[in-house]
């Protein structure tokens, strides 16, 4: 990770905007009492904490950087939402897919796109035509899957 | 070239997170 993806301009521009970045090394002893207050078990393992130090969004496994900014930004959405800022993160999510269209969370981004926008206008068209998107944009994923029942009857 | 500027130090990430109004990114690794 760190000959490539942290040292890609990029990356370290998103981390630097929008994150105060921790780095624990596993295989020392100092870094015991964190692994195990994560339950940590295998690298890479990215986490996005809030300030009060609650894991709200994390994903496991080495990614170019190409594919990491998109997950990076993801996560960032995903605890944004989770902490009820949902215009935050559909901002976010609408980024995602507007940046990297073809990565591999772009369709997750898509289908939570839907769900911060309805939740901020409990608006059902937000959620429904935003869904609907995956049905074309994005056909083979598991997230049309997700919205699937929509398209039944 | 910048460089990323990592910590150790969790909870005075967290603190710092509050007061930047930013969220903390922690990555577990080890070294190869």
């Amino acid at each position: 990770m760190s000959a490539v993806t942290y040292s890609d301009a990029q990356v370290i521009e998103t981390i630097t905007a929008c994150f105060v970045p921790v780095q624990i090394n596993t295989q020392e002893a100092a870094g015991l009492p964190m692994v195990q207050r994560f339950y940590q078990v295998w690298t890479p393992d990215l986490r996005v904490a809030s300030p009060e130090g609650v894991d709200l969004a994390h994903w496991n496994g080495y990614l170019p950087p190409a594919e990491f900014v998109p997950q990076l930004l993801i996560a960032q959405a995903q605890t944004l939402l989770r902490l009820h800022d949902e215009p935050g993160a559909a901002a976010i999510y609408r980024e995602v897919l507007e940046r990297f269209p073809t990565s591999a969370v772009a369709p997750e981004a898509q289908y939570f796109f839907a769900v911060s926008t309805y939740k901020h206008s409990h608006e059902a068209a937000d959620l429904l035509d935003n869904w609907r998107q995956l049905q074309t944009r994005y056909p083979a994923s598991i997230w049309r899957v997700k919205q699937s029942f929509i398209e039944e009857g | 070239m910048a460089t990323i500027q990592w910590t150790d130090d969790f909870d005075t990430a967290c603190q710092q997170a509050g007061q930047e109004h930013k969220l903390v990114l922690l990555d577990f690794f080890s070294p190869t």
